[in-house]
């Protein structure tokens, strides 16, 4: 009995390192973090007074808000919808073993190996106005004059497009390599009934591989929406949140509240509803799409 | 029928040159950029004639001799900052390494007796150290400053090697369970009958059969220290402690900036992160699929 109760103790030894530091790193921030947003809380000021849900309040009613929330909306569903697409394409692809697959099966990684700060410098630059790789290229092939260069991360729309253009470049390796793994596992007796059956690659995907591929699809789809409604690397390097706020996402801006202005409340209010709003997606994700799937 | 075959494998072949395309122009534009003039980079358009490559960024970067300049060059384009990038790689290169053995001893400990053992509060305890993964990191960035100036840490490595390990371990304990559950349990008995002690059979049995997974984990939380921009963005102040994310961003969005320079900071930076990214893409997917199901 007691070297049972002394096993059992070394087990929560064992794993007392990794709940420590993961509960310091955890617990104690969320409750701070919940404590500061229910306070007026100026870096620069001695006193920070308890003022309940104000700040909630006057984050939310701010115009940038809705404006933050549907950018941020925007951004993860497009380039959640674009990785898993591009994916899911370059996979199919892969699985054809063409000559050069094995190239493009190791190369395929080099997006995802390269910083997210990286990976944004990368594309301001593409997209920069007076030598950026799209002007050059048009300015070079004669199609536009230099002095008619287009600005382009100056427009809201095409700056709102191209970042999302950025996560997806950077994130579709990871869905290229889950997906591929996935199809790699599916017997080929599979494909071989579809065809004595008459079904064609159509048939072969939708009625085989995405079915079998259902908890891979979760895991990309899960894992890239997180990382897409944490996005702030990538916007604090490309576009700075602009032009006029249009790539302001949630965390930049929560970000940008806490040390742009050394408003720490409306900061700490701003990312806790990020958190709800991701809790509330990874919900709908795992509640509707999951069965969903499974159904198909 | 054979047309319609020859089409279809054009199409196919003609989608992975897009796709080959899409990957690499990007980094091999700026791969490009990094052996030029400065001259040739803010040049509006591509000059048809070659243009003489040179490595007087890279040269500048090590021993501080300024690049060549073509024409009348304005001499600040030659910011100092580019060098810093030796010291802040090298920070980044310690504290990642220092989170990737703590993953490796701490990490693959904890999973194992995840795996094996059996004690109350198991399963919570996991599934609640897996969650915490889900807030996001500006949300608790300011907590953290207060933690690390509280434990007086403010501006060293260590604050980021304790945040940085914080952020990895749920992965990488998650990660090392899925490759260690494939191992079959009679391996382990067998171990254990032959006499080994439990520190012998990990050392000697486990570790030696999940060798990649093993390897994969540490070094992805390796890669996602060494790439973490937020954190660092905030904590760090001085070259003591900044890491390389820091200062690219830092570079890049200053006033009077070396493009060419910039490049060549870039490559410099990266070349970690892509033998790396071979490595970890070998396994990555095996760490993940066992616990799907």
């Amino acid at each position: 009995m007691t070297r049972r109760k002394k096993n059992l103790l070394s087990n929560y030894l064992v794993i007392l390192p990794l709940v420590a530091i993961v509960a310091l790193f955890t617990v104690y921030p969320v409750v701070q973090a919940i404590q500061f947003s229910l306070r007026k809380y100026y870096l620069i000021k001695p006193r920070h007074p308890f003022i309940g849900l104000d700040n909630y309040v006057s984050v939310v009613s701010e115009r940038l808000f809705p404006d933050s929330l549907f950018s941020t909306l925007l951004f993860t569903g497009g380039s959640v919808a674009g990785a898993f697409l591009l994916g899911l394409g370059i996979a199919l692809l892969l699985s054809y073993e063409l000559r050069f697959s094995g190239a493009l099966k190791t190369l395929i990684v080099l997006p995802w190996a390269l910083p997210y700060t990286i990976g944004g410098l990368i594309w301001k630059l593409i997209f920069a106005p007076d030598f950026g790789l799209i002007n050059k290229t048009l300015g070079t092939l004669g199609l536009v004059k230099p002095e008619d260069y287009m600005a382009w991360l100056t427009d809201p729309k095409i700056a709102q497009m191209a970042v999302i253009l950025a996560q997806i470049w950077r994130e579709m390796p990871f869905a290229t390599i889950f997906i591929l793994a996935g199809l790699q596992a599916i017997p080929p007796d599979y494909y071989d009934a579809v065809e004595i059956d008459g079904g064609g690659a159509w048939t072969r995907l939708v009625h085989i591989a995405l079915p079998l591929l259902k908890p891979i699809i979760l895991i990309v789809l899960v894992y890239e929406t997180i990382i897409a409604l944490i996005t702030f690397d990538l916007v604090y390097i490309m576009t700075g949140g602009g032009p006029a706020g249009a790539t302001t996402l949630l965390s930049y801006y929560a970000y940008s509240k806490s040390f742009s202005f050394l408003n720490f409340g409306e900061g700490t209010a701003l990312s806790i509803i990020l958190t709800g709003v991701i809790a509330a997606i990874l919900f709908l994700l795992l509640k509707i799409i999951s069965p969903s799937l499974s159904k198909s | 029928m054979v047309l319609r075959k020859h089409i279809k494998k054009i199409l196919l072949y003609f989608c992975m040159l897009c796709v080959f395309m899409f990957i690499l122009v990007p980094i091999l534009w700026i791969l490009f950029m990094s052996f030029q003039y400065e001259e040739d980079i803010i040049a509006p358009t591509f000059s048809l004639k070659p243009r003489e490559m040179i490595i007087d960024n890279y040269k500048y970067i090590f021993t501080g001799v300024a690049p060549r300049q073509k024409g009348s060059m304005i001499r600040s384009r030659v910011v100092e900052s580019a060098r810093y990038i030796l010291p802040t790689v090298v920070n980044s290169l310690i504290i990642a390494s220092c989170v990737a053995l703590i993953n490796f001893g701490v990490g693959l400990s904890a999973a194992y007796t995840f795996l094996y053992k059996k004690f109350t509060g198991k399963e919570a305890i996991f599934v609640c150290v897996l969650l915490s993964r889900l807030l996001p990191p500006v949300a608790v960035v300011i907590p953290f400053f207060i933690i690390i100036k509280s434990l007086n840490l403010l501006d060293t490595k260590l604050s980021l090697i304790l945040i940085y390990s914080a952020m990895t371990l749920p992965l990488t304990v998650f990660f090392f369970r899925g490759y260690l559950s494939r191992i079959p349990s009679e391996v382990i008995d067998a171990a254990f009958v032959d006499g080994c002690s439990e520190p012998q059979m990990m050392w000697r049995v486990l570790i030696p059969m999940a060798k990649g997974g093993v390897l994969a984990g540490t070094i992805l939380a390796f890669f996602l220290s060494y790439i973490e921009f937020l954190y660092a963005l905030s904590l760090a102040q001085t070259y003591r402690s900044k890491t390389m994310p820091v200062l690219i961003a830092a570079i890049s969005s200053s006033r009077d900036i070396s493009w060419s320079l910039l490049c060549a900071d870039v490559i410099l930076a990266i070349i970690p992160t892509i033998i790396i990214g071979f490595i970890v893409r070998k396994y990555l997917v095996g760490g993940i699929i066992p616990q799907l199901r």
